[in-house]
């Protein structure tokens, strides 16, 4: 069958006029599924490649976004001129725009917290000891 | 007494039914016409049953519709609660001869379905290249109708003292999705050229073909196969 192009897909399906309103529609039947012929019985017959039934374009597709991956990695990082140095920095894309991520800031300055947490050892273990804390922490049991 | 005097003179009565088999026993109801554009919505239930089951009334309502509507060359949206019944029977009525308006229901399924008017089908409209679908309704004759594919809604344009059926028609749903562009198919001859080949391929009438619908993804043509007598005998042969 010469459609003009390629041919992908083709399913089928039966509408009869009887029956209800309300009952299921037939299923459709897939007689080609991705530029493959099947039939229950028969050998799949490939009338187009397509890189689920040809390995050198499924290998070219592959390659091709392991080349993508790579082209986006390389993206993400600037080069940032320092003087007469020049560095890579990693310039995350996972977020919308153009604040960059830090710690939080509290009236100004940047909220820091001393923190210690202490498991408490619930059978057989020792007291747990005091905390010594600087300013601005807190302990927790 | 408070009464509103409407002074629009293309009001008339719409009316509309099942025609299947189940018309007393399943409910498509309620149904709402709505005015396109508008938040009007008319909600009609089916008729009161008056069938006695010995002491007790019959569970049977027949899904008959008669509703109150302006025949102003609007376009109205019946919105069926239920599935749509297969066979629909649709008559307007009005004072004003030259009333009409533009029906359009959107269907769950893309079952194929032809309107009918004195007993003899009524095609769709001319398909539109440009739109990608069949052509608009101009509303220039009673029994003028579309399908849009996609969004499963049949169009139809129903004026003063014309009654036209909707029926299921038989048919083979076909689907085919094609490497190629929307742009490079209708610049190679789109739907005329793609009925001409699967036509030729197939061995049987182009008339016999009937485009659905043709959108992007590469491209896909759903298109149904029918006999032209809607004869089912013949189409099993097709």
């Amino acid at each position: 069958m010469n459609l003009g192009a390629p041919i992908l897909d083709v399913s089928v399906t039966v509408a009869t006029a009887g029956g209800s309103a309300s009952s299921a529609p037939a299923p459709a039947v897939s007689i080609v599924s991705g530029g493959t012929v099947t039939a229950p019985g028969y050998t799949p017959i490939v009338i187009t490649r397509t890189v689920t039934n040809d390995p050198v374009m499924a290998a070219a597709a592959a390659a091709a976004a392991t080349q993508q991956t790579a082209v986006q990695t390389n993206a993400a990082y600037a080069t940032v001129a320092s003087g007469t140095t020049a560095s890579t920095a990693y310039v995350s894309t996972d977020k919308d725009g153009s604040a960059g991520y830090d710690v939080v800031n509290v009236s100004g300055t940047k909220f820091a917290p001393d923190v210690q947490v202490i498991v408490n050892k619930q059978s057989g273990g020792s007291t747990p000891s005091s905390t010594a804390t600087t300013t601005g922490t807190e302990s927790r049991q | 007494m408070n009464a509103y005097i409407c002074k629009s003179g293309t009001l008339g009565t719409l009316n509309f039914e099942s025609e299947d088999a189940d018309t007393e026993d399943r409910s498509m109801q309620p149904v709402y016409i709505s005015l396109n554009g508008t938040k009007m919505a008319n909600k009609l239930n089916s008729m009161m049953d008056h069938v006695w089951d010995g002491f007790y009334t019959g569970q049977k309502r027949l899904s008959r519709f008669p509703g109150l509507i302006d025949g102003d060359q609007g376009v109205y949206n019946l919105t069926f609660t239920g599935s749509p019944a297969k066979k629909m029977k649709f008559t307007f009525i009005s004072q004003n001869k030259t009333a009409g308006m533009t029906l359009r229901i959107a269907y769950p399924s893309a079952v194929s379905r032809a309107m009918i008017k004195n007993g003899k089908t009524i095609e769709y409209t001319q398909w539109d290249e440009k739109l990608h679908m069949y052509g608009p309704i101009t509303q220039s004759y009673c029994g003028e109708n579309r399908y849009i594919g996609v969004k499963n809604i049949f169009e139809f344009y129903l004026s003063e003292g014309c009654t036209v059926h909707i029926i299921p028609r038989d048919a083979i749903q076909s689907l085919v999705r094609m490497e190629w562009t929307m742009d490079a198919f209708f610049a190679n001859g789109g739907t005329t050229s793609f009925m001409d080949r699967v036509a030729g391929s197939l061995g049987i009438h182009a008339s016999t073909i009937k485009i659905v619908s043709v959108y992007e993804g590469s491209l896909v043509v759903n298109y149904n196969i029918e006999d032209t007598n809607n004869d089912p005998v013949a189409l099993a042969q097709i």
